[in-house]
This record gives C-alpha cells, sequence and structure tokens, in this order.
C-alpha cells in the first residue's frame, strides 16, 4: 500500500505472535505481510526470499490487520486462508504498486458488511475482477462472507478496476474500502 | 492482592456495545490484562471506546439494528478479530438469549450467564413462577392471558388498578396502568400489538399496581461453581417513565429487618436460577405496607453498578470476567463490607424544560467534576457528537461519602461544577431533584418525578 510510517496502533503483540504461529502450522514456505507500516518477513528453510517473491507475501493489509481470519478459536479459519491466499497469482501483474497512486477521479467500492473478503466465488476458482478488467455497472466484484452468508460486493458504477485494496481471506469491516474504480464505459 | 496478578483465561474480548459502557469495559478488561476488540458503528468510529480498545471493527451503520442489534455482524466481528470472549454490556444484545446461544455454539465465551438463564430471565411470567417457587414474595397478579375477558376476569380478582405488561417486557417498556373494567377493554388488543412489534411476543399478564412504590434491587453475583453472594441493594425510586434517574446504596429508610429479607430474597433467586454470573433482582416495596415483591431479574451488568462498587469495593465489571472465565468468586459473603453510602445520577441531553426531548448535537465543552469521593463514568469529550440513534445517556456522575447527607452534598456540589455546552442537560433537574427535601427525607415514589420533582421544577425555572 501507500507508505505510511505510522506506529501500527492497531496491531498487538498477540497478534504477532499469532500471525506467526498461523505462519507455521501453514504449508507455506515463506511469508511477508506488511500491516499498516510494519513488515513481518519470515521463512522455513532459511531466509525468506525478499521483494514481494511470494504470492502470500501480498496479504498486506489497507486498514485492517491482514492475519485476523486465521486468528478465530481452534485456527479452523486458518484452512480457509491458505489455499485461496496460496492460489495462483504468479509474480504475474502489478499488483504490488510502490509509488502512490493517484486516486483523483476514482470511485471507491466499499463494503457491506464485516466478514471475510473473498476474491472469487469458491476457492481454487478464478477471482470475479482483477486489476485492469473492466467492469460494468452492478456487477459482483467479490463476497464478504458474514457466518456463511454471502453478502455479493458490487460495483456501483462501469468503470475500470484499478486498485483491490483488501487481500482474499481477510477481515474486512462494514464501510471499508475493497476497491478502487476508474469510472468509464466498462 | 497477590492473587491478582494470574492472568485468567479469556485473553481478548470483543466489547459488543457503545459509550460509557463500552468504555467501562475496556477499563475493566485492561485492569486484568485481557486485550479489547470494540465494535463500533459507523457513528462510534472515533469515540473514546474505540480509541482506547486495542482495536476498533466497524460492524454496520449507525441504525443499531444494522449494527449494535445485528448478530451475524457483531459475531463475525468476534471471530474475525481472534476474540475468545464477547461482553454484551447493557442493552443492545446482552439479554438476548439467540446471542448468548450463538457465542456459545461459535466457541465464544459469553460474559454473562448460561444462555438458558438469560432466556429464563427474560420472560417474566417464567421469572416469577421462578421466584414464587424460591419462596420469594411476588406481587399478586395473573397467568399469560388469552383475551380480554380473561384479563378483566383477573383484574378484578387483584383489585384494580391493575399493571398490564408484556411477558418478555422489560426495562419499563411494554406495560400501562388500567383503572377498571373499561379501560381493560380499551387497552387490551393495542399492548398486545404493542406487545407483539415490541418484542416479537405478544402475550400478556397483568399484576396489582403499588401506589406508593420503591424500587429496590439486590446484586448478586454468582460463579460457575455454585457459588452465589450478594452485594447489598440499591434503591432507583427515581424515575422517569420507568427509566432510572437518580440510583443510591445502601436503601435509606428500610427497617433491618426488610432490609435483610430483600438481600436474602435475591440470593434465593440467583440461586433457584443457578446464576454464574452478575445480575440484579429487581423489587418493588410498598412504603405504605413495608411489604416487597419481585418484579423481574436483569442478567447483566446494569447502569447503576458504580454505586455499589463504591460501597462494597469490588469491581463488578472485572468479577463478570472473572466468573465467565471459570474462576471461583474471590469473597465470601462475609467479605461483602458496605461502606458508607452511594448516589448516582444519569445526566442524559434532554431537556426537561421541554418533555425531555432527546436532543442530538456537537458538545463543545465538557468538563466534568473532580472531587473526593466523585467519579464520572463517561464516553462524552468536547466535540462529541449525541446521535439520535441512540439513547442520551451522557454521562453518569457517582458520590461516595460517610453517610448519605455527605454524599448527596458533594453530589450537588459536583454537579454545579460540572460544565456542558452545545446540547441541553438534565444536570441541572437532578441536581434539583438531590437537594429537594423529599429526596433529603427518602419520602420519594416511583412516581414522583412525574408528579412532584418535574413540576417543582419547572414552576422554579419559570
Amino acid at each position: 500500500m501507500t507508505t505510511n510510517s505510522e506506529i501500527p496502533a492497531g496491531v498487538t503483540f498477540r497478534e504477532v505472535q499469532e500471525v506467526l504461529r498461523t505462519f507455521t502450522a501453514s504449508g507455506w514456505t515463506g511469508m511477508r505481510l506488511e500491516v499498516r507500516g510494519m513488515t513481518i518477513t519470515v521463512g522455513k528453510e532459511g531466509p525468506p526470499a525478499l521483494a514481494g517473491s511470494s504470492s502470500a507475501g501480498r496479504a498486506r493489509a489497507g486498514n485492517a490487520p491482514a492475519a485476523t481470519p486465521a486468528a478465530g478459536p481452534g485456527g479452523a479459519p486458518a484452512t480457509g486462508v491458505t489455499p485461496a491466499a496460496g492460489t495462483p497469482t504468479p509474480a504475474g501483474p502489478p499488483r504490488t504498486p510502490s509509488a502512490p497512486l493517484d486516486t483523483t477521479g476514482l470511485v471507491e467500492v466499499r463494503s457491506p458488511a464485516v466478514g471475510a473478503f473473498w476474491v472469487a466465488p469458491s476457492p481454487g476458482e478464478p477471482p470475479f475482477v482483477e486489476v485492469g478488467q473492466a467492469v460494468g455497472q452492478f456487477e459482483q466484484l467479490a463476497i464478504v462472507e458474514v457466518m456463511k452468508l454471502m453478502n455479493p460486493v458490487v460495483s456501483s458504477e462501469a468503470g475500470e478496476i484499478v486498485q483491490v485494496c483488501a487481500a482474499n481471506a481477510e477481515m474486512v469491516e462494514y464501510d471499508q474500502v475493497l476497491f478502487l474504480i476508474r469510472p468509464g464505459d466498462g | 492482592m497477590g492473587d491478582a496478578v494470574a492472568p485468567i483465561a479469556i485473553r481478548r474480548v470483543l466489547v459488543a456495545n457503545r459509550g460509557e459502557i463500552a468504555v467501562r469495559v475496556v477499563r475493566a478488561c485492561r485492569s486484568l490484562g485481557i486485550e479489547t476488540v470494540v465494535a463500533v458503528s459507523t457513528a462510534d468510529r472515533d469515540g473514546l471506546a474505540a480509541r482506547m480498545a486495542d482495536r476498533a471493527v466497524c460492524i454496520g451503520p449507525a441504525p443499531a439494528t444494522q449494527s449494535y442489534l445485528a448478530i451475524s455482524s457483531v459475531l463475525s466481528a468476534a471471530l474475525g478479530t481472534g476474540c475468545d470472549a464477547v461482553h454484551p454490556g447493557y442493552g443492545f444484545l446482552s439479554e438476548n438469549p439467540d446471542f448468548a446461544r450463538a457465542c456459545v455454539a461459535e466457541g465464544l465465551i459469553f460474559v454473562g450467564p448460561r444462555p438458558e438463564a438469560v432466556a429464563q430471565a427474560g420472560d417474566k411470567a417464567r421469572a416469577r413462577e421462578l421466584a414464587r417457587a424460591a419462596g420469594i414474595p411476588v406481587l399478586a397478579g395473573s397467568p399469560v392471558l388469552e383475551s380480554a375477558d380473561a384479563a378483566v376476569a383477573a383484574a378484578r380478582e387483584l383489585g384494580y388498578p391493575v399493571l398490564v405488561k408484556a411477558a418478555a417486557g422489560g426495562g419499563g417498556r411494554g406495560m400501562s396502568v388500567v383503572e377498571d373494567d373499561a379501560g381493560m377493554l380499551a387497552r387490551w388488543a393495542g399492548a398486545a400489538t404493542e406487545a407483539q412489534s415490541a418484542f416479537g411476543d405478544g402475550r400478556l399478564f397483568v399484576e396489582r399496581f403499588v401506589r406508593n412504590a420503591r424500587h429496590i434491587e439486590v446484586q448478586v453475583l454468582g460463579d460457575r461453581h455454585g457459588h452465589v453472594i450478594h452485594l447489598g441493594e440499591r434503591d432507583c425510586t427515581l424515575q422517569r417513565r420507568h427509566q432510572k434517574v437518580v440510583e443510591e446504596s445502601p436503601a435509606p429508610k428500610l427497617s433491618e429487618s426488610v432490609r435483610g429479607a430483600i438481600r436474602r430474597s435475591g440470593v434465593a433467586f440467583a440461586e433457584a436460577l443457578e446464576l454464574d454470573s452478575a445480575g440484579t433482582v429487581e423489587f418493588i416495596y410498598d412504603a405504605d405496607r413495608q411489604t416487597y415483591a419481585f418484579l423481574e431479574f436483569n442478567a447483566r451488568i446494569q447502569v447503576e453498578h458504580p454505586v455499589t462498587e463504591m460501597v462494597t469495593g469490588v469491581d463488578l465489571v472485572a468479577e463478570q470476567l472473572r466468573s465467565a472465565a471459570g474462576e471461583p468468586l474471590r469473597l465470601a459473603q462475609d467479605d461483602v463490607v458496605l461502606d458508607g453510602h452511594a448516589i448516582e445520577v444519569r445526566i442524559t441531553t434532554e431537556d426537561p424544560a421541554r418533555g425531555f426531548v432527546p436532543h442530538p448535537g456537537t458538545v463543545t465543552v465538557w468538563e466534568p467534576p473532580v472531587a473526593e469521593g466523585i467519579r464520572v463514568d463517561s464516553h462524552c469529550e468536547p466535540g462529541y457528537v449525541v446521535s439520535p440513534y441512540y439513547d442520551s445517556l451522557l454521562a453518569k456522575i457517582i458520590a461516595h461519602g460517610p453517610d448519605r447527607d455527605t454524599a448527596a452534598d458533594r453530589l450537588v456540589s459536583a454537579l454545579g461544577r460540572l460544565r456542558v455546552e452545545g446540547v441541553p442537560t438534565t444536570a441541572g433537574f437532578v441536581r434539583a431533584a438531590l437537594d429537594h427535601p423529599d429526596f433529603r427525607a427518602a419520602v420519594v415514589t416511583t412516581d414522583w418525578i412525574a408528579t412532584r420533582g418535574l413540576p417543582n421544577h419547572l414552576e422554579k425555572l419559570g
């Protein structure tokens, strides 16, 4: 995300511990996580490869700490994270822009609920939309799952997806910005 | 107090409430080393509780039905942030058995009584049967009635006036005074419709109405190991439209035999309910006959809990959390000693001169009093926006003193130093009530504000 020099007041020590515990229990070999300017980089086999080479490294958070879906009691939700976050998007499209994004003229699509953010209809399937894709008005962009209830996230306008602002499987809040769209013909 | 150091089995609490009680719960959690996540609506995102907590999660828009009352959103926030317990505060979902059950089903600790106890206490008719079975005096009343004709017959047997009450009601809502047969026939269908729409349950019953009534309630505390104690009683007689305005502990002008009997009845009810958390057993006290009767049970922390804390020195919210975590009570009944007297007033943003119309707006100046024996529980600060979506409680100011008059004097003096600008408040009105000879002589009844207190005050305002 954009540079953020603030101390991540919304992240607690225990949450960091849980992130690490979840990582240890996962099948991943490396992980890079950015939360409000704090970066955690870990690897199971020696020093982790850096510079966003791991797909899991994109599990960065815009507003909310990213590790939360894995933090549920019993650890069950962690299994939901692994396949989804671990699937495709191999170092391809420029989804980790390092330059601050000029948001002038962009339209925000916000979360309709508090819950888990899913970019695809189900794990393993291709995402509803990707950056650079043209979408029509009222087109479904994602799902926010609230206690097993799937709430569609729909585009308020026709245009082009400029940014996906939350990571797949992460907990998003009500009203959190999920997508930035450049209005256009779609 | 070496035992206070051991961490309890709750790690992170979702605070499913707003306002002063959210702040209060965050403080108690912090004192126990528990992390907090406050669930907020968009209206409360930048509020004091949200800023004090380890994290805030926005669960929905301002209307409570889409945020603070939305069970799945609250649960989603709790699970999504790795909480292991939920504190419901008061109001909202605090006495909703479906919510308590849903928490437990999701593996979350509900910081309150067992869901079955919440359900049993929430059904007024069932709660009264439980009290009766435990040998506690109950107001002469009917079972749930099926028709207006049955209600007339029951009311004649009890003697008018009677109170028509919703079986699922509470907090003064869903009840009306009926004076005669004609009134009953006129009121019955409407009362059932109102109960249905307010509580989703249209069942009604009637009970005898006491003219010179005082409201006395017993604070009880239980754990998950079968222990129950009481922490004395509170007198909450000064009410306006069944909403408490002034609360104190201990109750004044009560014979020691009645005081002892009321406290024992409170414990007996809690034992019958197998209470494993904090709760309040409410009684109506007939000032003429010097008798009392069970009213209802509140399966949650009460707004007025600070007066009990001030006289007992017990942190009730912390004890709630300890009991929820499975710890045995740290106090035996004999350890509970009431020291002095405490009085609380509720400061709301209502305008007494305009029929207590709630007054949304922005608080521009907020200077709470600081003085010996004064405690202020509030979420207010300069710039705080009083939302039209929620109740108008701005602060609770509590005074403690060695005796009742000292506590009342301290509270009057503190109210004189409270500065609030931007919205009208009830501070002047409650101050006048505390200074009134009727209050000082403890001869007020539950209808005193309506019949004497408010008219007197408005007259003086001119």
